[in-house]
């Protein structure tokens, strides 16, 4: 399958939409800023931002800001010193700071670009709100549920733009895909499955044993929720997007089973996540076999949309030729030949059909680095930070969208945690979709 | 010029039926597809080996070897299985599928015609109509045809058994090419048919061994198709299955029993010449 980078500019004309399209910006309106005429608006502007947290996802959205016309990294900040002179290196006229306060206090930052560990996300994000600042910060959303809560209300309050790092928002291939469903190409929805399979221990190599917890901070319950935290929330969307609505109750497994090593987080999970119209979505991940790899599947009565792949499979199979070819000659009046005559045809099935693709170049990824990939609506997302940060206007339901799939991964965790069925607590709900 | 075609298809015995009906009025040609399809899915249903609920799987899982009382049809169907086994030399053979090998045109089932009984000579014979139903269903399907007095058709059962009736209404008759199994639309031969049936067997790359010789018990190797034309759908189905079975020089001994069907021996490779033997 060939991938392209596309254009920004190029970025709606990439799903075959050209100068916008009201049904596209009722189901996605955070891409308001991607069309041409919102990219107007900001030509020759530059959003002044520091990027706090230079490690290996701090440095690939540096990488990412290299290539964004309408970016200025004004300030670098991170505690490990060797992160923060790596990120000089690509950005060296940006103040350098080991203190996030420092840089909230700087008058020349608009905006803040968080990618720090987890458990630091809320405490930075608030304290950047009421700073003035404009926020971006790396998903999951927080830690704990109360924490998403307390963002979404610091963000309320500070009349700010808040973005959060789901780039499935802003991953062409998806985009396409969900228009296709909400367009009925797959029928009733009957299901959705994700699973995200990869064979690694998750761990970096630490320099010195005391800094264990800071450098594999991800395997550790203080700052991370483990695969539900740095996977779920990425494929917790689906379902609300396909649906477009929220599931009611989540249940759920998980275990060490493989990497006992004094982790402290899952390497596999299982859980469903049941929606009221009694569809199911199903998440499993495993870090001890990665045969499967990333797949995310959207099960319509219609055909199956394979949404990492950016693939469609009908259920019906197209009729093969044969005397069609007679048909249409008849229709027109001309006599011919028909050739399909050989031996016994056997009908396709799933399992041996290459599928259709969604859109003409279709970037993929294996779900298999921990930092970051390419052509996953990375790039698209930042740009769309750097719009918002520029003109002030905060993206339609991103927040809403992150909020929801931060909180569902969390819930996930508890009902896994506490073996138990969790039914989506009331307090918890913000109006959003089936929860307005 | 704007003349009404009507076009149907189905799925039965584990392929696609296809129907064209030119100048056909709409009710009539729905009427006959209802009465095609319901025919097709009876016939599917009582002769498919691997149905738990039909006659084959019923004779198929005898524990004994006392006679077994079958229908009329499946009577009649047996015996046309059994003289076409011994007019072929044993190479058109429904049991190759038995769970045990016996010798080479060895009688394998008889026939009671006053009690409609069939005892099969060994506890371990299986039958299997594969080679035989599409060409049967054909044949009642022309049945139908003549009832709705239908002057031009073409029925294609799989690709592999085809019914013509009357001429293409824009020529003088149906013209349908053999497809190239490695080349997409591209034919081997086209073969023009007028009120005649059909058939193909062989063996293509994506499925190179299938077939399995009843002398031999062996899978038959090569890249080969062998295609039957004649009167009978049903005819032709069991010759293109056993002149692909036979050797060479028996394939010619088969022959004369039925002069008024042709074969046609398609050798294919993926470049170069194609030979063709009629």
């Amino acid at each position: 399958m060939s991938t392209k980078n596309i254009d920004r500019r190029d970025f709606l004309k990439g799903i075959g939409i050209v100068g916008g399209s009201s049904l596209l910006f009722a189901t996605f309106p955070w891409l308001q800023s991607c069309t041409p005429a919102a990219q107007k608006l900001i030509e020759g502007k530059r959003a002044k931002i520091a990027v706090i947290g230079t490690g290996s996802r701090g440095m690939y959205h540096l990488n990412n800001f290299l290539k964004t016309a309408n970016a200025e990294i004004v300030a670098l900040c991170d505690i490990y010193q060797p992160h923060l002179d790596e990120a000089a290196k690509l950005f060296p006229k940006a103040k350098k700071s080991t203190n996030y306060h420092e840089i909230l206090e700087s008058e020349n930052v608009q905006a803040i670009f968080i990618a720090c560990p987890l458990h630091l996300h809320s405490r930075i994000t608030i304290d950047g709100l009421k700073a003035g600042k404009h926020v971006f910060c790396e998903k999951a959303m927080a830690r704990t549920i109360d924490e998403c809560m307390m963002m979404v209300d610091a963000w309320k309050a500070s009349q700010k733009v808040l973005f959060i790092g789901q780039q499935r928002l802003f991953d062409i291939k998806y985009i396409k895909a969900m228009e296709m469903i909400h367009n009925g190409k797959v029928g009733e929805i009957v299901g959705v499955r994700n699973t995200w399979f990869r064979n690694n221990d998750w761990r970096r190599p630490i320099p010195k044993p005391d800094m264990e917890r800071f450098v594999n901070w991800r395997l550790y319950k203080e700052y991370s929720g483990g695969l539900m935290t740095e996977l779920a929330c990425h494929q917790i969307s689906n379902g609300t997007w396909a649906l477009k609505g929220l599931p009611d109750y989540i249940m759920g497994s998980g275990d060490i089973v493989f990497w006992k090593d004094g982790r402290e987080v899952y390497d596999s999970v299982s859980l469903v996540y049941h929606f009221p119209n009694g569809v199911k979505m199903t998440f499993e991940s495993n870090t001890a076999n990665k045969r499967y790899g990333m797949e995310e599947q959207i099960l319509g009565k219609k055909g199956t949309i394979e949404l990492s792949h950016g693939k469609f499979y009908p259920e019906t199979l197209p009729v093969a030729p044969g005397i069609r070819q007679f048909v249409n000659q008849i229709e027109h009046g001309v006599f011919g030949n028909a050739v399909f005559a050989g031996t016994s045809w056997v009908p396709e099935t799933a399992s041996d059909t290459k599928g259709e693709n969604i859109m003409q170049h279709v970037g993929q990824s294996n779900g298999e680095s921990s930092v970051g990939a390419s052509d996953d609506g990375s790039e698209a997302l930042i740009a769309a930070f750097c719009h918002s940060v520029i003109t002030g206007q905060q993206c339609q339901n991103l927040v809403e969208e992150a909020y929801y799939s931060s909180v569902l991964s969390l819930l996930g965790l508890q009902a896994m945690d506490e073996k138990k069925v969790i039914t989506f607590p009331k307090e918890y709900k913000i109006p959003y979709l089936n929860f307005a | 010029m704007d003349m009404p075609v009507a076009y149907s298809y189905f799925e039965a015995m584990y392929t696609r039926m296809e129907m064209i009906f030119p100048d056909l009025a709409e009710n009539i040609a729905l009427d006959l597809v209802r009465n095609i399809f319901n025919e097709t899915v009876r016939l599917d249903t009582k002769l498919n080996r691997f149905n738990e609920l039909s006659i084959v799987s019923e004779l198929n899982n005898r524990t004994t070897n006392i006679p077994i009382e079958v229908d009329d049809e499946m009577f009649y169907i047996l015996q046309q299985c059994s003289y076409f086994y011994q007019i072929t030399k044993g190479f058109f053979d429904i049991t190759i599928q038995s769970k045990v090998e016996l010798p080479f045109s060895s009688t394998r089932y008889l026939l009671d015609e006053k009690t409609k009984t069939v005892t099969f000579v060994h506890p371990k014979i299986q039958i299997d109509l594969g080679g035989f139903a599409k060409g049967y269903a054909l044949q009642k399907i022309e049945n139908l045809l003549k009832e709705y007095s239908v002057k031009n058709c073409v029925v294609n059962f799989g690709n592999s058994s085809v019914i013509t009736v009357g001429h293409h209404p824009f020529g003088d008759s149906w013209n349908i090419g053999i497809e190239h199994p490695m080349h997409k639309n591209e034919s081997l031969e086209i073969i023009a048919l007028k009120d005649n049936a059909l058939s193909v067997s062989g063996n293509i790359p994506k499925k190179p061994k299938h077939i399995i010789s009843p002398a031999t018990h062996k899978y038959i190797n090569g890249v080969k198709m062998i295609v039957v034309i004649g009167s009978s759908p049903l005819i032709s189905e069991i010759l293109s299955t056993a002149l692909f079975a036979a050797p060479s020089n028996v394939k010619g001994q088969i022959l004369l029993n039925f002069p008024e069907y042709r074969m046609k021996q398609l050798m294919y490779q993926e470049q170069g010449k194609t030979i063709v033997y009629s």
